[in-house]
């Protein structure tokens, strides 16, 4: 009854093409979209942000810090091929087959 | 109840015999003596007695012409005589040649005999008899003279005792009389005790004729017993004793035959005819009779009997009559076949037949012919004519026609003839019934009156029997029924009726399909208009038994459509298919439907499956897949199954259902409950039950229903006792509302609601709320919110204005406490924020009333007045611990969010114009800042502003420009210590000196993500890069002069809870970060 | 005295995220930990 509310939210945004990971660490709408699919990212979006407030909070870094690290994570683990994603350029991209995501230099 | 005929004749054969051989014995005797009495001598009757072996002792008294007396005759053994006599006298007469015995006189003769295998024996005196001849027996013709004589007759079957006297001529003109005696006789199966006759005894030519009563103790034979019997015959036999004709009385304190018993019995009968057969007439009458279960008081039987005592087979045609008869047990068993109408329309009609039968069957009298025949390989009774009229006025006739024949043992019936019953209470009925063989199939007509009891009526048409193949018989008729049944009633019910018989107990009722119409259907408040209905047989009849077998039955009805009223509600009943089954008196409809209420508010019931039994105060039974909903109610109920149960027009449902939201999108996704009780009694419905959320079975809320058929008036009322979010149960999970506004929540979510909907419309308010409610939202995570939002229009999700709502922290990077906002929720999930207040570093964040528009993507503005913003205070919350400033700044945050994010579009903060002091403590990190850098950098060590303003512009999550106005001098130059030594050193101390005393104006932009920002200034600590950027080139040359615009920490303003919904940051190009903040923020 | 006046042009900062790789390696763990912990968020 509420398809929207799911245990994999976010891989299913993520493969729908609907929305991508960005190197902010935060999910990003790819194109227009549904203001379903909007609140989807956004209710994943609200999620992460209080993860990060409080992961930040507990080991002293900065918000983004824990976000652009998360980010690196995800770009490695999380993007699957044909998946988009967005880099530190600000552009869309798509992940080609099973070639590894480019990642932010900072990642490590 | 026939006698065994055969029996009967035995034994009268047996006393016939004897009385012949008495006579010849004596006149056998005599013969004897006179043959010698010519040489009378005693030497010679000795010598001929004992030439015959005769042990035999006498005294001749007189031997004289013409008469000889004898004495003291004994023959036998002395001790125990077979023949004794006082004195025997032979008289004789000349004829032509030889003398001829003219008469025989004996007195006190005392003979003995013994029946030995059906042979009379009289021991010695057998000798003296002539050797039995083939011939038939002939009495002799012998005058004889006989008085005080007697035999005793030892027969297998008991003694019997003899007396005899008379006079005459045997063969001819013999007149006296026999008398007979015995305790017990038993002959067979017979028992007679106490028996004893006394006749009359006269023969002329040589038949012998005897008339006088016959009486014993009692007489039975197998199960058949008289009491009391005594026998008045006038009987004259044969000359060879084996015909007789006659007549008889006979009188017996009762008999009893098995179970059946007539009492007092009293009667004549006549006889004629011999071993073959014999016939007669019969009356005979009883004082009372039982027969089975009938009892009846004064019987009588008239008719003509014949008996054939060797087969056994006997008949009888008679008159028969009874009064007073009761038939209690067996009207009983038919009544009680009458009680099976219980529950139906008709149950009273039924109720009233069953009494009159049971008055009729108290007391009727009943007079009729009938022919029975009978034996031992069974037999018939027919009934020709029969009258039987009751004390309750009931009066049953049947005439015409072969009559009624009932044959045992096949048990076959066969009516034939008119039937006519009227009076007592029972309708008037007469039957012209065609049955011309035995068990075979039946023609004829009937016709009932029609049958009214305590308002309810049964009206039947003609009803014709045909003959049918398969030898059964069919039987059709129309049933008109008017009456109550279960709580309801019905009138105009039209039923037609066809039925087969197979005369042996099978029938079949309404094979294939029937179409049963009725103009008015009531149960309650329910009033169906008239219909027809196709009411098909779904096994081999609506009702049938195979003989032998159960009673059986099934029906369906095909897509039935009923419509009517409930109440003044118009209501439309159909089914796909409607099944009824007779054992379990229940029925089974499936794809029912209910349309009930005027065209505009119609309220729907629909089921897969319901089924249900008829118990005796109305019906019960379950139902599946069932969906419901009222007009009024923007709720839809479906999968639904449970039990339900209907009293007159009272329903009663409870079961498991599912509720949704009928508004697309729905506002809320389905919630079942699992036990959901619904009443409908007298047009009003009366539903509760606990919704809770399907998947997790979090408890949701407790509703109640109560809603007005005839007025459509109705009120639901909605108790929340409290709702649980946490980590297993989020809001997303009940409401697709909250999804993207907020997040991870956790408290309870309490409050209760009405809805009230009438001829008007619908109206719902209440109060739901929160008194410590964490959650995140866009903007970061909010703890402790309390507020309790006063509904309006709780469905239309609009509230009362000026609702209050209290936040402990926004954690929004920023951490902000104790908010306090005032707001309403408009139509059109539109939220009208009429203000908010945060304390914030010794100033007030206050927000402006604007109108948030959740419903569709739209521009939100939210516009913060900042007022009284303390930069100490500010400066100590973000715990810069190596920069201190004072000031007190205002200002205004316009703040624009769509669904691209927010941007901030004309921030402006603006110090008061006494200034203040800003001062950094931190150390250099950046050393080569160049000596106007270190001036630059000194001066911000302690300066003095007299203008501060900041301006913010940008997008949250994009490009954002902040820029700041400063002018201020260094307060204390002295502080701005000269680097220390060298020349450089001193030029650069003084030029930094003066440099200090000059006011500097720095004009800068900061930019980035605006998230980076206000992170940043939370960890900012050393501002030399700032400073290091901050310097035109021109002052990166040594003692040029300077026009440093030494930049200046901007003092971040502080966060309002704003709502960046898109963190699509567009991240600047990654330039190589001069910036090395390190980390010291204090842990949250 | 010398009057310093203000630039005519705005002095420009240009405050970017730096990500420091230290910090994003020490986090490594913390932020793996996360990611499965939470599997509908991330």
């Amino acid at each position: 009854a509420f398809a929207m509310y799911q245990a994999d939210a976010a891989a299913e945004l993520r493969s729908s093409g609907q929305a991508g990971e960005q190197a902010d660490g935060y999910l990003g709408v790819v194109g227009s979209a549904s203001g379903a699919v909007r609140a989807q990212v956004d209710s994943v979006n609200i999620k992460r942000r209080a993860y990060y407030t409080d992961l930040a909070a507990k080991r002293g870094a900065k918000i983004e810090e824990v976000a652009a690290t998360t980010a690196c994570e995800l770009f490695r683990t999380k993007v699957g091929p044909g998946q988009f994603y967005r880099g530190t350029d600000g552009a869309w991209k798509k992940r080609e087959g099973s070639a590894a995501v480019p990642l932010p230099s900072y990642c490590g | 109840m026939d006698e065994e005929p055969s029996q009967e004749v035995r034994r009268s054969r047996g006393k016939r015999l004897v009385l012949p051989s008495i006579l010849l014995v004596l006149v056998g005797v005599v013969a004897l003596l006179w043959a010698s009495r010519m040489r009378i001598a005693q030497d010679f009757l000795d010598r001929e007695l004992a030439r015959r072996g005769v042990q035999a002792s006498y005294d001749v008294e007189r031997i004289e012409f013409g008469r000889q007396r004898l004495a003291n005759l004994i023959i036998g053994d002395p001790r125990n005589p077979d023949l004794t006599a006082r004195t025997v006298e032979i008289r004789l007469s000349w004829g032509f040649r030889r003398p001829r015995v003219s008469m025989i006189t004996a007195r006190g003769v005392r003979l003995r005999g013994r029946v030995i295998d059906g042979r009379v024996s009289f021991g010695e005196v057998d000798k003296l008899l002539p050797p039995p001849s083939g011939a038939p027996f002939r009495f002799p013709a012998q005058a004889v003279d006989v008085a005080d004589a007697s035999l005793r007759l030892d027969t297998p079957w008991g003694r019997i005792g003899i007396g005899m006297e008379g006079k005459g001529n045997l063969a001819d003109g013999f007149r006296g009389k026999v008398a007979t005696a015995s305790q017990r006789l038993s002959i067979g199966t017979c028992r007679l005790s106490a028996l004893s006759s006394s006749w009359q005894v006269a023969i002329d030519d040589a038949k012998p004729r005897f008339a006088g009563p016959v009486r014993a103790a009692s007489l039975g034979c197998g199960d058949l017993l008289l009491d009391r019997p005594t026998l008045a015959i006038d009987a004259s036999l044969a000359e060879a004793l084996d015909a007789w004709r006659g007549k008889a009385e006979i009188t017996a304190g009762g008999a009893r035959l098995g179970a059946d018993a007539l009492g007092t019995l009293a009667g004549n009968f006549g006889f004629n005819g011999n071993a073959e057969a014999t016939r007669g007439e019969i009356a005979l009458a009883a004082q009372s009779a039982r027969v089975g279960q009938v009892a009846s008081g004064r019987a009588r039987v008239d008719g003509f009997y014949s008996l054939s005592p060797k087969t056994g087979q006997a008949s009888l045609k008679a008159n028969v009559g009874a009064r007073g008869i009761t038939a209690g047990p067996v009207v009983e068993g038919a009544a009680g076949a009458l009680a099976s109408l219980g529950g139906s329309p008709v149950e009273s009609v039924g109720e009233a037949l069953a009494a009159a039968l049971r008055r009729a069957g108290q007391s009727f009298d009943a007079a009729g012919a009938v022919r029975i025949v009978g034996g031992n390989g069974g037999g018939g009774i027919r009934i020709d004519r029969l009258v039987a009229s009751s004390r309750s006025g009931a009066r049953l006739t049947l005439k015409g026609g072969q009559g009624v024949t009932y044959a045992w043992p096949t048990g076959l019936s066969r009516i034939d003839g008119d039937l006519a019953l009227s009076g007592g209470g029972f309708p008037t009925a007469n039957f012209t019934l065609r049955q011309p063989e035995l068990g075979g199939p039946i023609s004829g007509e009937g016709r009932i009156a029609a049958m009214q009891a305590e308002g309810s009526r049964l009206a039947l048409g003609p009803v014709r029997f045909t003959a049918a193949p398969g030898e059964t018989t069919r039987v059709e008729t129309v049933a008109t029924i008017d009456g109550a049944f279960g709580g309801g009633s019905v009138s105009g019910l039209v039923l037609p009726i066809a039925a087969r018989f197979d005369g042996s107990g099978g029938f079949v009722v309404g094979e294939g399909c029937t179409a049963v119409r009725f103009r008015a259907l009531t149960t309650g408040t329910l009033r169906l208009a008239p219909a027809a209905l196709p009411l098909c047989a779904t096994g081999r009849a609506l009702v049938w038994k195979v003989p032998g077998g159960a009673v059986a039955g099934g029906a369906a009805i095909r897509a039935p459509r009923l419509t009517g009223h409930l109440g003044t509600s118009p209501i439309a009943i159909a089914a796909r298919r409607l099944d009824f089954g007779w054992e379990r008196r229940g029925f089974n409809a499936s794809s029912l439907s209910v349309r009930l209420g005027q065209a505009d508010a119609v309220n729907q019931l629909d089921a897969a499956s319901f089924t249900g039994t008829i118990d005796g105060r109305g019906l019960n039974g379950r139902y599946q897949g069932l969906s419901a909903k009222l007009a009024a109610v923007p709720l839809l109920l479906d999968d639904g199954s449970g039990r339900w149960s209907l009293v007159g027009s009272d329903l009663k449902m409870d079961g498991r259902i599912r509720v949704s939201d009928t508004v697309d999108p729905a506002r809320f996704y389905p919630l079942v409950a699992p036990q959901f009780r619904l009443a409908l009694s007298d047009g009003k419905i009366a539903a509760a039950g606990r919704l809770d959320d399907p998947e997790t079975g979090t408890h949701i809320l407790e509703t109640r229903i109560a809603h007005d058929l005839a007025t459509g008036r109705g009120r639901a009322t909605l108790d929340v006792p409290g709702i649980v979010f946490d980590e297993s149960y989020q809001p997303e999970q009940l409401t697709r509302l909250t999804t993207g506004v907020v997040a991870l929540v956790r408290g309870v979510l309490r409050g209760e609601g009405e809805i009230a909907w009438d001829e008007k419309g619908t109206t719902s308010s209440g109060a739901f709320g929160t008194d410590d409610m964490d959650f995140a939202a866009a903007f970061g995570p909010v703890e402790g919110v309390r507020t309790m939002v006063h509904f309006t229009d709780l469905l239309g999700l609009v509230s009362a204005p000026s609702q209050i709502a209290e936040a402990d922290l926004v954690r929004a990077g920023i951490d902000v406490f104790d908010g306090r906002v005032r707001y309403q929720l408009l139509p059109d999930l539109r939220v009208k924020v009429e203000s908010g207040k945060w304390p914030y570093a010794g100033g007030e964040l206050d927000l402006d009333e604007t109108i948030l528009d959740f419903a569709k993507p739209s521009t939100k503005a939210l516009t913060f007045r900042v007022t009284g913003l303390d930069a100490a205070r500010f400066i100590a919350q973000m715990e810069f611990s190596n920069l201190s400033a004072t000031g007190t700044f205002d200002g205004i945050i316009p703040m624009l969010f769509d669904e691209r994010g927010g941007r901030i579009v004309g921030g402006h903060l603006v110090a008061r114009e006494d200034g203040g002091t800003l001062s950094y403590v931190g150390e250099l990190t950046d050393k080569d800042l160049g000596a106007y850098g270190k001036l630059a950098f000194d001066a911000l060590k302690s300066m003095r502003y007299s203008k501060l303003a900041i301006n913010l512009d940008g997008a949250l999550d994009g490009e954002f420009v902040a820029g700041i106005e400063l002018d201020g001098i260094a307060r204390n130059p002295a502080l701005t210590a000269a680097p220390s030594g060298g020349i450089s050193g001193l030029v650069v101390g003084r030029a930094l000196s003066q440099l200090a005393k000059i006011p500097f104006e720095f004009n800068i932009a900061v930019r980035g993500p605006f998230r980076a920002l206000l992170a940043t200034a939370r960890s900012f600590e050393d501002p030399s890069n700032l400073i290091q950027s901050v310097l035109p080139e021109k002052l990166r040359e040594p003692p040029a002069i300077p026009t440093a615009d030494p930049a200046a920490p901007a003092p971040a303003p502080a966060e309002p809870p704003k709502r960046p919904p898109t963190p699509a940051a567009a991240l600047p190009a990654q330039a190589p970060s001069p910036v090395q903040p390190n980390e010291s923020e204090s842990v949250r | 005295c010398v009057q310093v006046s203000a630039p005519e042009k705005p002095i420009e900062i240009n405050l970017n995220i730096n990500i420091r790789q230290e910090v994003v390696v020490r986090l490594q763990q913390d932020v793996r930990d996360l990611i499965d912990k939470n599997p509908g968020v991330f």
